[in-house]
């Protein structure tokens, strides 16, 4: 399955037309909870078209601060309205001091942010009833950090027990931010909890450091990552196209979305062959 | 250590930065990739408000306005996970810290309300009310449709360009917004305040025109002509034709 991010930035045309065909949408609970007339009329147009998959924006599970449990409400009844599929969240945070900031910052890799932040997601599960997906974030900056990335990464998994989203593009920008081989680092994940995978475009903004945009188109080292991925993985993980900003004609993403499905199941059927040679 | 004690103080620190672009020395960090953040959440945040006030910020200058969007984001910390939210603490915010921009442009927080207005009744969560198409306008109770909101403003904020209101316009004004439940598109009313009386009532339950009119009566002491009943039943059916009026209680 090749799902697409559902933006209001191309909502009328993609539910007015057949150019763009996803398996499945998603969205961010946050920009739609709590509204009605003309987008709660699009979003339920969508969900009967679609199977809804969420990514979650605002719970900055990472925070210093207490869990936002009037947002979590919230969560939980959109995610039981919708029937969606996987709610999933950033491994960031995104408030502190009671103040949001609307974006994802990094948080230190250090043995007690992984105590804390487990924890909080073990009490999210709990909450929701449902297994959730933590994504790796990209990231600029290393903050006060005591240990790598993938040790701290893999520590949460491992102490959370929850699913891992895989976002491919956000590899290959840390890899590249940080100076790492992102073909090791997937390597060194568990993958058995990908549950999920991100693909996306990015932008370079100097010589040392790519800003994890969501508004170009996705580029090859990026294709080869995602198939190097999907080769490792060996499983048929629902893969999803963001696009957020700079939105082409939705021709143009139905294409990007050709080429994952495309690379997905030519890694799938390697492995078949290669199983009955 | 204690997470209060170590990863928490270097989160604040970061998180501070990035709202008011005071630099912070947080140990391991890249100089151009922490400073990115400060541009992406600034501008998330300046997006976010000039998307939802477009008519105030071309009344403002760029300096002013900059300003203000920084005043605010670096001194007020953000409740609402809503990002779409967030602009109504902008309006809350100017309206109690902005005095010097309020007193060369007295009808800003005005302005920046009838900016969110739309913005609230355009969203706003639908709610169901129970009510019948058919009905007598003269006779029946009449349901008013929950997407509306009635507002008070000392300037004619929603009639005239920015640039031409003076303090010569200030007086009492009250508007009706409401989203149409078949469009779904907003619009707005200009409504007398005898109206603006009669609105808020009918927003408590449904009311006859008969109802509305001896209560307004009442409370306000004025004997309401013939005339005047006449007008009443006017706006009501002009109410009905534009659905500000849903219909009558069944």
């Amino acid at each position: 399955m090749v799902g697409i991010g559902f933006r209001k930035d191309f909502a009328k045309d993609f539910l007015s037309t057949t150019t763009l065909r996803p398996d499945f949408i998603e969205v961010a609970p946050e920009n739609w909870i709590g509204i009605g007339g003309f987008w709660k009329k699009k979003l339920h147009e969508a969900l009967e078209k679609y199977p809804l998959y969420t990514h979650g924006l605002s719970l900055s599970i990472g925070s210093p601060d207490e869990l936002d449990f009037e947002l979590l409400k919230g969560v939980k009844k959109f995610l039981t309205e919708t029937g969606a599929c996987v709610y999933s969240e950033h491994l960031s945070y995104s408030k502190c001091d009671n103040a949001h900031v609307y974006d994802l910052l990094p948080i230190p890799f250090t043995s007690d942010a992984v105590k804390h932040i487990s924890k909080r997601i073990q009490t999210v599960q709990d909450f929701l009833e449902r297994k959730i997906a933590i994504e790796i974030v990209s990231y600029y900056s290393p903050v006060a950090a005591e240990m790598s990335e993938i040790e701290f990464v893999n520590a949460i998994l491992e102490e959370a027990d929850c699913d891992l989203l895989l976002d491919v593009n956000n590899i290959y920008v840390n890899g590249f931010n940080h100076a790492y081989n992102p073909n090791t680092f997937i390597d060194a994940l568990p993958l058995e909890r990908v549950a999920y995978i991100h693909m996306a475009g990015h932008d370079q903004v100097s010589e040392t450091l790519i800003i994890d945009t969501h508004g170009e188109a996705i580029i090859d080292p990026v294709y080869d990552l995602f198939e190097y991925t999907m080769n490792q993985l060996q499983r048929d993980v629902p893969v999803l196209l963001e696009r957020d900003f700079n939105i082409p004609h939705l021709s143009e993403l139905q294409h990007e979305m050709d080429r994952l499905k495309k690379i997905k199941v030519t890694s799938l059927t390697k492995e078949f062959h290669g199983i009955h040679r | 250590m204690a997470y209060i004690d170590s990863t928490q103080k270097y989160q604040r620190m970061l998180s501070n930065y990035t709202r008011t672009g005071i630099e912070a020395k947080i140990p391991g960090t890249k100089q151009e990739g922490i400073a990115r953040y400060r541009t992406m959440i600034y501008n998330v945040v300046n997006d976010s408000l000039s998307t939802a006030y477009p008519l105030a910020k071309k009344l403002l200058t760029k300096d002013e306005w900059d300003n203000m969007v920084q005043h605010y984001f670096s001194s007020h910390a953000c409740v609402s996970p809503y990002l779409w939210k967030m602009p109504f603490e902008f309006f809350e915010f100017v309206k109690e810290n902005e005095s010097e921009l309020l007193t060369k442009y007295p009808f800003l927080s005005d302005l920046l309300l009838y900016e969110w207005v739309e913005i609230e009744v355009f969203m706003m969560e639908d709610v169901e009310v129970s009510f019948s198409k058919i009905g007598s306008i003269a006779s029946d109770a009449l349901v008013l449709n929950p997407s509306c909101i009635l507002q008070y403003f000392q300037y004619p904020v929603y009639s005239k360009v920015a640039t031409e209101i003076t303090s010569s316009n200030q007086a009492h004004y009250f508007m009706l917004t409401h989203r149409n439940p078949e469009t779904n598109l907003v619009r707005f009313m200009e409504v007398a305040p005898m109206f603006a009386r009669m609105i808020e009532l009918l927003d408590e339950r449904p009311f006859t025109i008969e109802e509305l009119t001896n209560q307004f009566s009442t409370e306000s002491k004025i004997e309401i002509s013939q005339t005047i009943k006449t007008n009443i039943e006017s706006f009501f059916k002009k109410c009905l034709t534009k659905e500000i009026i849903l219909g009558f209680k069944n």
